[in-house]
């Protein structure tokens, strides 16, 4: 009897125990909230006088190092204020974590995506508007974090993508990097490189040379996110357009299409097309194009650092190729802001003055843009850079592409419904690579899904 | 007596708070979220009744990853329970370096799921590729490529992983079977395979339950492995129940459906675990 009231004791007592955690845990928040609705019209200035820490939660491990050398830099400025950072490697799994993050120790400094990350954190995003660095920046590099007059989330950076291809082995081949801007063109030039492969004319000068291209199928997000996003371009304008979209029109569909076909038809594995999804990033990277197994892949800026790592020389040869979409337009990359820094507006004022404080030293001041030129090697969308220029080739072309005007929206993918590009185009694909579905199979998965899924 | 069931719930308390606290009231938690839209944002979550679970049963994805795991479990819980038993039968024969093999065969299971299912990865991709690619051999291609390549992987995988754990509980069975009794049936005329079928298999029922109960649990929420090895890839045709259920949480941002999903296959794994209990203690022999 005794041990039966003990035991039931016990579990009152650690019932309580939650209980009040989760009071405290919903009071406190509250408390913050009112106390942020107060203050904000007086918000910006940083405090001197007291200690104050902010934590930053982010998902760029590759810039990891450069942030940290940001934030040494910021700290050294201001003795009182102490920042730690938290990084956590990119997709999906940021998601996860942040969720469980806010959840516990919530940042004040964290990253967001595209539409649907605007909307499922509204409440916690702290409006930018009143920063020194919007009138920098042009209008589209804020579209979709824009809500009403708001501005939710400040450009991580400029990432754009298109076809890498290795300039050297091609002019080897007797083909140029300007023959090829268009789908015809580099259809020719991609034969010409396919046919002296054949031959085993490359062989002297390119021993591990084995085909043009690779594809890695197995990455959902090549053949999900980046593959068809130009397809979606053509119904959208933006990603905040496709957001709103209740069905998708693909109208385009037969260009992708003749994207995949046309990547899958220059690899080594172009009789047997289902093995490319067995082939991963690295493969593709790593012990493709960084050591000149392959002469091109469908990628974008952000593989410098990774092509460094394998080949310093290597990186110097490359060159991107605008993603074509044969039929509908040519000559365009798909450049855009892939994901941005949001201030948690549940935190105290001052932390708050201090994050944005930070951020705008991080990119605005010349210290910061120095370390996000040189050590992060993003390229930004501000236009107060001045002469400070990304020094590899891919980067430069991307915002050789942006100054010229020749770019398309490279996120509208992000508007999708959740899930969408990669669980159901990416998928899709992958079976039809593989021989299991056929391509108006594909395409109408893609629709139905994504009606089902707006739906829900 | 009375003052030792005191102390008995005394020393258990600690033990019992830290249970109730991260697993008891988590779970009846959980059973609420099944009944609602929550997202795992925002603040609010709103009663939506049974729908959770009417829309899993429709839901392809999740009778998939089902059909799929049930299988996976039925080929793992064979597999490594025979490899497991055969290791241990091997490793307690008097031979050099016995002892030392069973270290070598126990060590896969020191190493954290994830890691296997990177380091296995590499290994069917690339190191069974080349070797297929220097034999002629054209079925180790592709590796992983496929869902019965897929398949296969995971299961070799769990098979290597976890059978060096079986076999350490087998073995600790295995000599608990007293000299006498061997002795006694070798006299009456057993040999080799009756030995093993009379004798050696109904005293090892023990450790069978054991072994049986922790294989069929392990193969059903198996969660690491599957995510680092093949992460349901190709076209979600290798994900299992557990990696279903996250994506349902995390990257779908359903965190209600998933509940619905784990409290289904909470009733399940305990459906099947408790029913193999029952039939396997009463197989159970005393010496």
């Amino acid at each position: 009897m005794k041990c039966k009231k003990l035991l039931a004791a016990v579990l009152a007592g650690a019932l309580c125990t939650t209980v009040m955690a989760g009071c405290s845990g919903s009071g406190s928040s509250s408390a913050a909230n009112t106390q942020s609705g107060g203050q904000s019209a007086a918000s910006g200035s940083v405090p001197t006088d007291k200690n104050i820490s902010i934590s930053i939660f982010q998902f760029k491990v590759e810039a990891k190092d450069a942030f940290q050398k940001a934030i040494d830099a910021y700290q050294q400025k201001h003795s009182n204020i102490k920042i730690t950072m938290e990084t956590v490697g990119g997709g999906d799994d940021y998601g996860a974590a942040l969720k469980t993050k806010m959840q516990s120790d919530p940042p004040a400094i964290f990253n967001i995506g595209g539409p649907q990350d605007v909307k499922d954190w509204n409440t916690k995003l702290e409006d930018f508007s009143d920063q020194p660095w919007v009138s920098h920046l042009p209008a589209d590099a804020l579209a979709d974090v824009k809500d009403g007059s708001k501005i939710l989330g400040m450009p991580f950076d400029l990432e754009g993508y298109g076809f890498v291809i290795n300039k050297q082995i091609f002019e080897d081949a007797g083909v140029s990097y300007d023959s090829m801007l268009t789908y015809d063109g580099m259809k020719k030039g991609f034969d010409t490189l396919k046919r002296k492969i054949a031959s085993g004319e490359m062989k002297s000068k390119y021993p591990q040379l084995e085909a043009v291209m690779e594809y890695p199928a197995k990455e959902a997000w090549v053949v999900g996110d980046h593959d068809i996003n130009a397809t979606l371009a053509q119904d959208f304008k933006s990603a905040t357009d496709a957001f709103k979209a209740s069905e998708l029109p693909f109208k385009a569909a037969d260009a992708y299409k003749k994207i995949i076909d046309f990547q899958a038809s220059y690899t080594a594995h172009a009789n047997n097309k289902g093995m490319l999804n067995s082939i991963d990033y690295s493969t593709s990277l790593e012990g493709g194009l960084a050591i000149e197994r392959v002469a091109a892949i469908e990628q974008g800026n952000w593989i410098a650092p990774s092509v460094t790592n394998v080949d310093e020389s290597v990186l110097k040869k490359l060159d991107l190729l605008p993603f074509p979409v044969p039929g509908y337009s040519e000559g365009l990359w798909p450049v855009g802001v892939p994901e941005y820094w949001a201030v948690n507006k549940d935190v105290d004022a001052d932390k708050k003055a201090v994050a944005k404080d930070f951020l705008n030293f991080m990119y605005q001041s010349d210290e910061g843009k120095k370390i996000i030129i040189n050590d992060a090697k993003f390229a930004v969308a501000f236009d107060n850079y001045g002469d400070l220029r990304p020094s590899d080739p891919l980067n430069q072309r991307v915002m050789q592409a942006v100054k010229d005007k020749k770019t398309m929206p490279g996120w509208v993918y992000s508007g999708a419904p959740v899930t969408w590009t990669q669980k159901v185009a990416g998928a899709n694909v992958q079976k039809y690579l593989s021989g299991e579905e056929t391509w108006d199979q594909v395409v109408k998965n893609c629709k139905d899904q994504w009606k089902a899924m707006r739906a829900s | 007596m009375r003052k030792s069931k005191t102390r008995f719930w005394l020393f258990l308390s600690p033990a019992l708070a830290a249970f109730g606290l991260i697993v008891l009231i988590p779970t009846l938690m959980g059973f609420w979220y099944a009944f609602t839209d929550w997202n795992g944002i925002s603040e609010t979550a709103k009663f939506v009744g049974v729908r959770n679970f009417v829309a899993i049963f429709g839901d392809q994805s999740f009778l998939h990853a089902f059909g799929f795991t049930a299988l996976f479990a039925l080929c793992a819980v064979i597999l490594v329970n025979v490899v497991g038993f055969a290791l241990a039968l091997l490793v307690t024969q008097k031979f050099p370096g016995a002892t030392a093999l069973r270290g070598v065969f126990f060590m896969p299971n020191l190493i954290g799921g994830l890691l296997l299912g990177f380091t296995w990865q590499f290994i069917f991709t690339s190191i069974f590729t080349a070797i297929g690619k220097v034999a002629g051999w054209k079925f180790m291609e592709g590796w992983l490529s496929t869902p019965q390549t897929g398949f296969g992987g995971l299961l070799i995988l769990t098979v290597w992983q976890l059978s060096g754990y079986m076999m350490i509980i087998y073995i600790a069975q295995l000599q608990q079977i007293q000299d006498s009794v061997k002795e006694a049936a070798r006299i009456d005329g057993a040999k080799g395979g009756s030995m093993l079928f009379h004798i050696t298999l109904p005293l090892m029922m023990p450790a069978f339950t054991i072994g049986l109960f922790m294989t069929i649990s392990n193969s059903f929420k198996m969660f690491d492995q599957n995510l680092a090895l093949t992460a349901g890839g190709p076209y979600r045709s290798t994900e299992m129940l557990a990696l279903n259920i996250y994506n349902s949480a995390f990257a779908e941002n359903s965190l209600g459906i998933a509940q619905a999903k784990a409290i289904t296959f909470l009733i399940v794994v305990a459906a099947v675990g408790i029913t193999q209990l029952m039939l396997t203690k009463r197989r159970e022999v005393e010496m």
